[in-house]
């Protein structure tokens, strides 16, 4: 290498270090200590019938550790009102919705392509595999309320 | 004027009473890059950039040069045969059509509209990766162009102009129509329809400028996608040349990949501001939904708004949007300053007499291959994910149950990348994108500069340069991704 280059080379390595050490992102990349719905639902605003995904019926409502990816969506007055706004697991996580809302719709997840009818009479849990990685919006679809997103982190 | 202001204004608040889109299509996005990727990225480019600068100047003291001039006397020139030329025209305005069509008439739903994702998705993005390959084949397939022409077998001074081009007037019209693009692709809830409304709106604009100003002079200054397309298409090895001839024909030539850019240098101010925003735009749309760029308006600007007035959230809400589009029409400011100080620091470096402004003008297309590799990160996700569902939706494009070319099943599940894979081609394809654009802007650099004296001291600049819009764009694609919940209460 050409001698006059190496001391502004060496220059550049420090300043850009720096530069980039300065800006990284403040959050960690990859999954959060995984959020689920830290009390138990309190508020059941209306009974629950069967749902419609393939999860068994819900009677009583129990943390369970066991299964930690499990998140409550809560839809009103227009908008997202539970849970951060983004949601991190990593790929091949189970992940449980229970989906909640105050108007009839539609509740559609991106990439996953999963669809569940919700109402204020009739809640909705939605439970799959993360297998595919990436940023995955969720929204009522009716509405085109874009109401958060899930991040699937690969393993 | 009070009508047209009271429609203007009801127009405005309509757009503004709905959500921030960060996209026309698509809700399927990319996540952030790992933090060591963009590290190790950065790195690699200063690496990359220090030993392509240490190639091109030991060619230069070697004496062997580089070859900086296309081959264009030489060149094997092929002349295409009029019936591709007329094909591919016709294809243009069919294109068009169609997109108009299934606007008005298929599917209400965004992401399943023929006529969206032929537009934003295969146009859009699709045919911008293939200029770049095989060149600027808009210039054949321009739809708006082909009508001019066929307009003009009836009356063949119909697009003669009534008035001559401005030379002031530059390609301010096309950076006017690409800010306009941009924002109603980031911010414009486009659905179907008002796509359809828009394409017959550009329609109009193209024959009514085309008739005032004159066919050829509209289509080289003021018509965004000729500009856009041709270039993109310098950077291709194909190069595709009218000839004077009335029956409009075409030669292509071959040539080095990259060397357009070289070949020909920006002829107005109005088109370094252009690509800058090429650059600039990209940027905007990777970063204004991170948080980061979120919270400069919620935690820094609106709580000293809220102090001091007193009004609904919905009002801040409001100026939030108000805001973001600012900062997007403001975004080419942001790397016009990079880009002017650092080429007034190697004007200094190298002592040279050379305007600030003349400088400007010839290191402009050195910047095309990163804006266009920026591009590429953010978006090329979509062209699998939503543009292979054209496949499906050309055999239905009503969306009325047919299936015309059997392949209405195709793709019926989006194809998602795998993020690990997107991960390691952003980050090689910014990494490819800065290395040319660092070799070119160094040739281009001892063309200016030649006095050996100060070769090595007037490259720096230049390489610091290409290494911070390259950090900047990793960096981008680092942020975590805000999730899109700024949407006002549903109204009574």
């Amino acid at each position: 290498m050409n001698a006059k280059l190496l001391l502004p080379l060496v220059i550049a390595i420090v300043v850009l270090g720096a530069a980039v050490v300065l800006l990284k992102p403040q959050r960690a990349d990859g999954p959060q200590a995984v959020v689920t719905t830290s009390p138990p639902v309190v508020a059941q605003p209306t009974p629950r019938q069967a749902p419609p995904a393939a999860a068994p019926a819900v009677d009583s409502i129990v943390v369970q550790y066991a299964t930690p990816n499990v998140y409550d969506i809560v839809v009103s007055g227009g908008k997202r009102i539970s849970e951060p706004a983004v949601l991190k697991v990593r790929q091949g996580d189970e992940v449980k919705f229970r989906i909640t809302s105050d108007v009839a719709d539609e509740f559609h997840l991106h990439g996953y392509d999963l669809h569940v009818q919700v109402s204020p009479e009739r809640s909705a849990v939605l439970q799959f595999t993360a297998k595919l990685s990436g940023r995955f919006t969720y929204e009522l679809h009716k509405s085109a309320l874009e109401l958060g997103a899930l991040e699937v982190y690969p393993q | 004027m009070r009508r047209v202001l009271t429609f203007a204004l009801t127009t405005l608040l309509l757009l503004l009473s709905g959500g921030v889109a960060a996209c026309v299509m698509g809700a399927v996005y990319n996540l952030p890059i790992p933090f060591g990727m963009y590290a190790s990225g950065s790195a690699a480019a200063l690496v990359a950039s220090f030993a392509i600068v240490a190639y091109v100047l030991r060619a230069q003291s070697a004496g062997s040069g580089i070859e900086t001039a296309g081959t264009r006397d030489g060149a094997p020139q092929v002349r295409m045969p009029q019936w591709l030329v007329s094909n591919l025209a016709a294809a243009g305005v069919l294109g068009l059509l169609l997109a108009i069509a299934t606007g008005v008439l298929g599917s209400v739903n965004p992401l399943a509209n023929f006529g969206m994702t032929l537009f934003w998705i295969i146009f859009g993005l699709g045919v911008t990766y293939v200029t770049a390959l095989i060149g600027d084949i808009y210039a054949l397939m321009n739809p708006w162009r082909t009508l001019c022409e066929w307009l003009e077998r009836f009356d063949s001074g119909l697009f003669r102009g009534l008035l001559r081009y401005p030379e002031w007037l530059g390609y301010y019209p096309a950076l006017a129509l690409y800010m306009a693009f941009i924002w109603i692709e980031l911010f414009g809830q486009i659905h179907p329809r008002t796509l359809a409304a828009m394409l017959l709106i550009y329609t109009g604009l193209n024959l009514g400028a085309a008739w005032l100003l004159g066919k050829e002079a509209w289509f080289r200054y003021g018509e965004f996608f000729s500009v856009f397309f041709r270039l993109i298409g310098k950077l291709a090895p194909l190069e595709y040349t009218r000839a004077s001839d009335p029956d409009r024909g075409y030669t292509v030539r071959a040539r080095k990949p990259f060397i357009g850019l070289l070949e020909t240098h920006a002829d107005h101010v109005s088109l370094l501001l252009f690509v800058i925003f090429m650059l600039s735009s990209t940027a905007f749309d990777g970063a204004h939904m991170t948080l980061p760029w979120v919270g400069i308006f919620w935690r820094g600007i609106y709580p000293v708004l809220a102090a001091g007035m007193d009004q609904p959230y919905l009002f801040f809400l409001n100026i939030y949007y108000l805001w973001q589009w600012a900062m997007l029409l403001l975004s080419p400011l942001f790397y016009l300053v990079i880009y002017l100080s650092l080429l007034w620091l190697a004007k200094l470096l190298a002592h040279s007499d050379i305007p600030l402004r003349t400088l400007a003008l010839r290191f402009a297309f050195t910047l095309i291959p990163i804006a266009l590799v920026y591009n590429m990160t953010h978006y090329y996700g979509e062209l699998f994910s939503q543009g292979a569902q054209i496949v499906r939706m050309i055999s239905d494009p009503f969306n009325l149950g047919w299936d015309l070319f059997g392949t209405s099943r195709s793709f019926s599940n989006p194809i998602v990348l795998d993020a690990g894979t997107v991960w390691h081609t952003q980050v090689a394809l910014i990494l490819f994108g800065h290395v040319v654009s660092v070799y070119l802007a160094h040739v281009e650099a001892l063309k200016v500069f030649p006095q050996r004296r100060h070769a090595t001291l007037s490259q720096l600049p230049m390489l610091a340069l290409m290494v911070l819009l390259t950090t900047i764009g990793l960096w981008i694609l680092s942020l975590p991704i805000d999730a899109g919940q700024m949407v006002a209460p549903a109204s009574a």
